[in-house]
């Protein structure tokens, strides 16, 4: 009993410290992201950070489990770390906005949140605006998240992704809740198909996650799979079609236009523009070790590797 | 338990190599610094009115917490709200002064064009008002001071007709610029 619990305190140290250095490394980061966007109208947010958004919905709509078998009845317990990764092109660093008034209402190109300085506007009074400046320079967008696969039951396999927020606001001063949950199902249609050559399977995926009241997201996946093991190596790709909607909820306080009696507390809605991707990939089992990495190619590239203990 | 270390260390090393090459807060942050206005209330029953307000710059910093590198002047409002039994068509001309120094000159301007917030720099207005640009340098070198100083508004000015019973608005919007 006291090696089971000593267990479970160093996993969850793990995993907040895992998901700590990835999300939110450093902890400034998080201020970082609510300044930045605290100082744009909801137009104008909506270009600044949409490319975080689409690199965050194609980051928690990856690293499901990717080998397609799974027995009719069996036992699958497995507890994996999965790193993801978005790349970020030079695309996703400018977008067009434009200035408030009495500024030229021709819009700009400037810098998203992955760009570099924003864009400066003059006024013949002699007034200068300069937009918000990027602030996070990086090739790729990373996430982190654990997961538990438990089955196999009809040929099903229950997986569960799910992080306690308190764990990091604990220990962490003025540090914004995280919560994660996400529930999935696989079954298996190779059991209908004896004889195939391959393994295949379907499934779909409900995450919710959220950073203290600033972000809140809902994230659905429904994917195919099919893979082939070889020894001790399994291959797998697929294909999936997912929706992310995230609503960023902040008090503006920037200027509104002339006669704007708006409500400054801002709660925006934003969509991921990923919506399909096709997968490959390839998992290693070594006992009770398992390690997989795989590609995803959709309107964003992503990768994901995960390391798993289990049977 | 050397299970248990093999894993920590496999865990952090992918926590390690993600969070690699992720620069966050590579560029300095802008900041809106807080809206400064000057409220004046005018309760003439003959059409020469007068007020003076003040506005203490550093206010503009109350938000924020980031060591500033600089501020910068970039919009200055104006909006005038009639009181009960101000004449619907009521036209002022004068001028709002900051620190003796001209902010904006109006001529025969109809109060209803202000009735909402309007820049004072929206040259669709100019006939009836003119914001001087001169006024942006002084205010923007007063913003460049280690100690932000408190500046004194004047509006003065003559109405077309009685009584004068409104409420000015000037107001002051500005860029921080952190380090």
């Amino acid at each position: 009993m006291k090696g089971y619990r000593c267990f479970r305190r160093y996993l969850r140290y793990c995993t907040a410290i895992l998901l700590f250095l990835t999300l939110v490394t450093p902890s400034k980061s998080q201020n970082v992201l609510e300044d930045a966007i605290e100082q744009l109208s909801s137009d104008a947010v909506t270009g600044y950070i949409q490319p975080m958004v689409d690199s965050f919905g194609a980051n928690i709509n990856s690293g499901f489990p990717g080998s397609a078998r799974i027995h009719r009845l069996g036992l699958t317990v497995r507890l994996q770390f999965i790193g993801m990764a978005t790349l970020i092109g030079n695309a996703e660093k400018t977008y067009m906005a434009t200035a408030p008034l009495p500024f030229s209402q021709q819009p700009v190109e400037t810098a998203t949140i992955f760009g570099d300085q924003g864009a400066s506007v003059n006024h013949p009074a002699g007034i200068e605006y300069q937009f918000q400046n990027g602030q996070i320079n990086t090739r790729y967008m990373p996430f982190a998240v654990p997961q538990l696969t438990v089955g196999d039951v009809f040929g099903t396999q229950l997986s569960l992704r799910y992080f306690p927020g308190s764990l990091v606001t604990e220990r962490i001063e003025d540090f914004p809740e995280i919560s994660l949950f996400g529930v999935g199902v696989r079954h298996s249609l190779s059991q209908y198909l004896p004889l195939f050559p391959v393994d295949l399977a379907v499934g779909g995926f409900y995450q919710t996650f959220s950073i203290g009241d600033f972000f809140d997201s809902e994230a659905t996946a429904f994917f195919a799979r099919v893979s082939k093991s070889f020894l001790l190596v399994t291959v797998y790709g697929g294909l999936q079609y997912e929706t992310t909607d995230v609503t960023l909820s902040y008090t503006y306080t920037g200027p509104l236009p002339p006669g704007d009696q708006s409500d400054r507390n801002i709660s925006l809605a934003l969509q991921g523009e990923n919506q399909f991707r096709a997968t490959a990939g390839a998992g290693i089992g070594l006992g009770v070790l398992h390690l997989n990495a795989d590609i995803s190619v959709g309107k964003v590239i992503v990768a994901s590797v995960g390391i798993g203990f289990g049977i | 338990m050397k299970q248990l270390s093999f894993c920590i260390v496999i865990m952090l090393s992918l926590s390690l190599v993600l969070g690699n090459g992720c620069d966050i807060a590579v560029n300095p942050l802008l900041f809106n610094g807080s809206p400064l206005t000057a409220e004046f209330v005018i309760d003439e029953q003959q059409t020469s009115y007068q007020g003076t307000d003040q506005i203490r710059l550093g206010n503009l910093l109350s938000s924020i917490s980031e060591t500033v590198d600089s501020i910068k002047v970039f919009n200055i409002t104006l909006r005038i709200e009639p009181m009960t039994g101000t004449p619907e068509n009521l036209t002022v001309s004068g001028s709002i002064d900051v620190d003796n120094q001209e902010m904006v000159g109006m001529s025969n301007l109809p109060i209803s064009l202000y009735e909402n917030e309007q820049s004072i720099f929206d040259f669709g207005l100019a006939q009836y008002l003119t914001g001087n640009p001169a006024l942006v340098p002084y205010l923007n070198s007063l913003l460049a001071q280690p100690v932000l100083q408190t500046i004194t508004v004047n509006v003065t000015g003559q109405a077309s007709d009685t009584p004068v019973r409104l409420r000015i608005f000037v107001t002051l919007y500005t860029q921080v610029y952190t380090s």
